[in-house]
């Protein structure tokens, strides 16, 4: 009742009623009532937090269009066994911690749409490479953990591999190399210039990393000299 | 007998026994919080049928109501021993 | 997509066949070619050109062109079924890299060992090829030529080559590739029975109660006869299989008792048997009595390695097979060490399993059917082994009856038919005749028309040998036919390749690919394949099948038969025999070796009227005479009237094969039975008429460890041989593209925790060393073969990774044939 004794505020009123000791209500009831809370809330987060990692989330935004196409040709798409990996299989990391920090930088990718920085076939391609380089970083910094979700090196088997791809992948093996060293552009298309901004990603990542200086695969011809003189 | 058992700690688990207490716990009066127990019950069988009543198995639906109706019975159980209003 | 109007008739041809024929009926007896309505696809039957079991197929030829085949649902062998081998039959001659022309090392247009190959003509190639004989023929005798032949030969091929080089060139410088595979088998029977082949037949797979599987993976190997093994065990009541071997492979599938031992420990287990029989008083002995002498054979007796090789150094009684007669106790005694618990330690198989295996040789009321095949043969004691399986049978009288039959299986298409019966052997003669006997000798000589003494006395050089002489410099003119031998041969790095590219040699290689062996060669002779020519196969259970020639060979490809005859016309008596020995049969004098050999009035008796009309026979019409049955017909005279009796070359066309003895047109199915075999006498019910006392022999050999076991450094067993999709060294079926996709590489079977323990993963690239060379491969830990740890498999069919690089060229000190199972390697990353 607006005209009680009561001469405070709405927002007041509510602060006050939160922080008060309620008599009625034993500390069973407050326990179990907020045990069940939590489990709803969890509950609830938790499902809309996969909402947003559905195939059907990230392809509704209009900016995602083009990429969705790409990777409509790719085999993550679809292959002869079915098994196969959508947006957050790759983009968005399993484990809570990770999981969390990408969602919350992903706000960004809002921020965009409804902007329209990529919003045109014109615009796309203008920003594919910083795109490209942005995720690559990503991967790199994190030893391709999307990618080992599913693929592991002790489990492939080379027998069945063709002779090429057995024999780089040993390689990989060898040299601590990382999926994304030489695995970009496998879903979505290649932007022009890709290896020398992969060169440029991998040595700001290893100056910032200090020793354990990563391989580069994918890089320009002295590296590649280099490697084929240190690895066999 | 395996299924069964199976069903049920499904459905207190889920929605009937979490929302189902929950709301039981909200009045005191039983006979209220047992009917949105077994209405809860309804419901997610409901939801998780996609609302095709074609897809309702009975068992299923029965099993929902039941644990609905304790889930509620019990939550008002809690506020009647809990709460002093 | 319809099907043409041929395919459709033959598939309801074929099917009409098959149900007729499982009703017991046959369609029409005579050619094949009656079943099928089309008059465009003419069917005629012939033996599969894989494998010992001897299927028949009908071959469908159009235009020219092979171009189907199926399995011949009227052969008895087979009944309508094919392995996957030979359902592709119709594209084996069709590789893209057919030889068409002579190919001849050559530099600025002369013969050049060092030089490239080019191609030559016909008489360019024999020209250079006889020059370089005769070249060695008068600088080094008969001694420096040489011949590796083939139990993939046709019979009357091996027959011609035979006759060629022993009778030719005088020389017993002839041996087949089928002393890598059957030598030891033979050694056994002629050891223990004094005649060479099985004494049972495939019947046996119907009868027998128990089978057997020693060193033999018959479910890869031998699909077709392991087809009808499982019919028997899934059908028959009670009926059990039992599998040993040193790793476990798909004939396991099967087995209810299934024993994986350590290398060379079969000897441990034959005799454990033996003794079991012995002490639980299973012996029959009156059959024991009546038909057999017990023996015991020189021990430590070396390995077969080259005579200044430490091993031989340190033997007792290198290479000697002498016998001693001993007496059933002493033999008891011999084998009394040989208790299960020991041979269970020794060998690693679980007790409870050897007793079972065991019990089953021991029950008189079990029918055992044993089958060996390599793992028996390829062995540094294989002669020893293959008799201690004898040993067995005769204690408890298992033999020569239906069901109970120690069976060796055969690995070639025709390694019995050519190589054995015919004995292209650097120590045989046709028919079991040996040419350090006089006697064989001298009826050799009756039959071929020829001077006394004409035969050298000699033995010849055997297989490992002649890599051995070719290397030394000893063996100068050398002929490869029908074989893939610098693939095949043991210890290729020190032995086998040096050989063939010392300058001091000259190699011809007739093949129809460009195999290994042709391009280690200094001249290659394209070769006519299969069904280009009329031919002859005699299969494991002496089963003898022709078949006539459907198509042409391409380009100038010719037949080894054409090239050895040709060859023969090159060179005179005098240039052959030697001016002295000439002087010793005047009217030979002047003649070349053609005449004496093939234009001696027998080989050249048959027209060519008597050829089937409508089939192609290059060869005879060249000659101008109806030379396969010539040549047949003049070694069936061998063995007609002792024991090897051959059926007249037409009725050979006529059946599915048959088995000799076939005397009075029938066949013989039980050897030494009387009843089934002719020359059983009246009312002795037994007769292993080998020996003149017609007593087969029981013969003692105990346990000896091979040559090299696996040690610190080369810490596991390598063990050899073959997977199903691919015939010997895949020159045939890698080139037919189904089957080198169905396994395209050879790969190194491991066990996971060996691989694990090297920090290796499977299909991982890695290196196999042994102590004489180095292959690269892939290790894989699952699939078909499951080895134990310690031990790893490699099948050899693969070119790009020469297996017998890595092998070591131990034999058999008594059958000379290698031990391809058993040598110490190492496996490391690549």
């Amino acid at each position: 009742m607006a005209d009680s004794q009561d001469s405070r505020g709405r927002i007041r009123r509510l602060w006050d009623w939160f922080w008060s000791p309620i008599p009625v209500l034993s500390v069973g009831f407050t326990l179990i009532a907020g045990f069940l809370a939590g489990i709803l809330f969890w509950g609830g987060f938790h499902w809309t937090l996969e909402l947003t990692n559905t195939e059907e989330f990230c392809t509704s935004c209009h900016s995602m269009e083009t990429n969705l196409g790409e990777y409509r040709e790719t085999i993550h798409y679809n292959n002869h066994s079915g098994v196969r990996a959508i947006c957050s299989d790759c983009h968005v990391p399993h484990e809570w911690n990770h999981k969390i920090k990408a969602k919350v930088m992903a706000v960004k990718d809002v921020y965009h749409e409804l902007v329209g920085t990529i919003g045109t076939a014109e615009k796309y391609e203008a920003h594919r490479l910083s795109m490209a380089a942005a995720v690559w970083k990503k991967m790199k910094a994190s030893d391709s953990r999307e990618c080992r979700n599913c693929h592991n090196f002790d489990y492939m088997d080379f027998t069945i591999q063709e002779a090429r791809a057995a024999s780089e992948h040993q390689r990989a093996i060898d040299n601590n190399m990382t999926c994304i060293d030489c695995h970009q552009g496998i879903a979505h298309n290649l932007p022009p210039g890709y290896l020398e901004e992969y060169q440029k990603v991998t040595e700001t990542l290893s100056a910032q990393a200090g020793d354990l200086p990563e391989k580069h695969a994918a890089a320009g011809d002295d590296i590649r000299v280099f490697l084929n003189e240190t690895t066999d | 007998m395996l299924d069964i058992l199976g069903t049920i700690g499904g459905n207190v688990l889920s929605l009937p026994g979490i929302l189902g207490l929950a709301l039981g716990m909200m009045t005191r009066k039983l006979w209220l919080g047992a009917l949105m127990g077994g209405v809860i019950g309804v419901l997610e069988t409901l939801i998780f049928a996609h609302w095709q009543f074609g897809n309702i198995e009975t068992l299923e639906l029965m099993i929902a109501i039941i644990v609905g109706i304790c889930a509620g019975s019990v939550g008002t159980a809690i506020r009647l021993k809990g709460a002093t209003v | 997509m319809t099907i043409s109007e041929s395919r459709r008739t033959f598939l309801k041809a074929t099917a009409a066949a098959a149900t007729a024929s499982t009703a017991g009926l046959s369609l029409t007896p005579g050619p094949a070619d009656a079943q099928v309505g089309g008059p465009d696809i003419r069917w005629d039957k012939a033996p599969c050109r894989f494998c010992g079991t001897g299927c028949t197929v009908l071959v469908g030829t159009k235009d020219g062109r092979v171009v189907a085949t199926q399995g011949d649902p009227q052969a008895e062998v087979n009944r309508g079924l094919n392995c996957v081998k030979g359902y592709f039959l119709s594209k084996i001659m069709y590789g893209k890299d057919r030889l068409t022309q002579p190919l001849l090392r050559m530099r600025d247009g002369e013969y050049a060992k060092d030089g490239d190959f080019e191609p030559i003509s016909w008489d360019q190639a024999f020209d250079i090829m006889a020059e370089k004989w005769k070249e060695t023929l008068s600088s080094k005798g008969p001694e420096g030529v040489g011949m590796f032949g083939s139990g993939q030969w046709t019979v009357w091929e091996g027959y011609a080559a035979s006759k060629l080089m022993k009778a030719g060139f005088r020389s017993n410088n002839i041996d087949p590739n089928a002393r890598h595979c059957m030598a030891s088998a033979v050694m056994g029977f002629m050891r223990s029975f004094g005649v060479d082949e099985p004494m049972g037949c495939y019947d046996d797979l119907e009868a027998a109660d128990t089978f057997v599987l020693w060193g033999s993976n018959m479910a890869e190997m031998h699909p077709i006869l392991w087809s009808r093994l499982t019919d028997t065990r899934l059908t028959k009541k009670d009926c059990q299989v039992h599998v040993l071997s040193t790793f476990e492979h798909r004939s396991f599938e099967l087995a209810d008792n299934g024993m994986v031992f350590t290398p060379q420990t079969d000897l441990a287990i034959l005799n454990y048997i033996a003794n079991h029989i012995i002490q639980t008083g299973s012996v029959d002995e009156e059959f024991l009595s009546k038909h057999v002498n017990i023996t015991k054979t020189a021990q430590d007796i070396g390995y077969g390695l080259r005579d200044e090789h430490p091993l031989q150094l340190a033997a007792a009684n290198p290479n000697s097979g002498e016998l001693t007669p001993i007496s059933f106790n002493e033999y008891a005694e011999s084998v009394k060490p040989y208790t299960l618990d020991y041979t269970a330690e020794l060998s690693g198989v679980p007790a409870e399993k050897l007793e079972k295996l065991a019990q089953q040789y021991a029950d008189p009321d079990r029918k055992v059917m044993s089958l060996w095949t390599m793992g028996f043969n390829q062995h540094t004691r294989g002669s020893w082994v293959n008799s201690l399986m004898y040993n067995v049978h005769l204690l408890t009288g298992k033999i020569s009856e239906p069901g109970n039959s120690p069976f060796s299986l055969t690995g070639q298409p025709s390694a019995c038919g050519t190589a054995r019966e015919v004995g292209t052997f650097a120590h045989r003669l046709p028919a079991d005749y040996v040419v350090t006997n006089p006697e064989h000798r001298a009826k050799a000589e009756k039959i071929w028309k020829l001077p006394e003494g004409t035969i050298p006395d000699k033995v010849g050089f055997h297989a490992v040998q002649q890599n051995r002489m070719l290397n030394d410099g000893v063996l100068n003119a050398y002929w490869v036919q029908c074989n893939n031998n610098m693939q095949a041969a043991p210890n290729m790095n020190e032995e086998g390749w040096p050989g063939y590219r010392n300058p001091d040699n000259f190699v011809t290689v007739s093949d129809p690919y460009p195999t290994v062996t042709a391009m280690s060669a200094d001249l290659i002779l394209p070769t006519a394949m299969w069904v280009e020519k009329e031919g002859c196969y005699g299969n494991a259970e002496r089963r003898t099948q022709m078949w006539r020639q459907q198509v042409h060979a391409p380009g100038e490809a010719k037949s080894d038969l054409w090239q050895l005859m040709e060859f023969s016309k090159r060179f005179t008596v005098e240039e052959a025999w030697g001016e002295d020995f000439v002087a010793t049969a005047p009217d030979m004098a002047g003649k070349t070796l053609y005449d004496v050999l093939f234009n001696n009035g027998n080989v050249d008796k048959f027209p060519l009227s008597e050829i089937q009309h409508g089939h192609p026979n290059d060869d005879a019409n060249h000659f101008g005479f109806y030379v396969q049955k010539g040549l047949f017909e003049e070694y069936a005279e061998f063995g007609r009237g002792h024991g090897h009796d051959l059926a007249p070359f037409e009725r050979y066309h006529e059946e599915r094969g048959l088995r000799w003895p076939v005397v009075d047109g029938k066949e013989t199915r039980w050897r030494y039975r009387e009843g089934h075999d002719p020359y059983v006498e009246a009312g002795s019910e037994l007769q292993f008429y080998g020996f003149p006392d017609k007593k087969a022999k029981i013969i003692f050999a105990p346990y000896e460890a091979p040559p090299e076991v696996p040690d610190e450094e080369y810490d596991l067993w390598f063990c050899t041989g073959r997977v199903l999709e691919h015939w010997h060294s895949g020159s045939m079926t890698r080139r037919v593209p189904e089957l080198h996709r169905s396994f395209p590489l050879a790969v190194l079977y491991m066990h996971p925790d060996d691989v694990a323990d090297r920090d290796l993963r499977h299909g991982q690239e890695i290196k196999i060393k042994t102590r004489r060379g180095e292959v690269t491969s892939r290790i894989m830990t699952k699939g078909r073969n499951k080895v134990p740890r310690g031990l790893v498999f490699m099948p050899w069919f693969d070119e790009g990774q020469l297996t017998n690089k890595l092998t070591l060229d131990a034999t058999c000190p008594l059958s000379k044939q290698t031990d391809f199972k058993k040598c110490a390697c190492k496996v490391e990353r690549a």
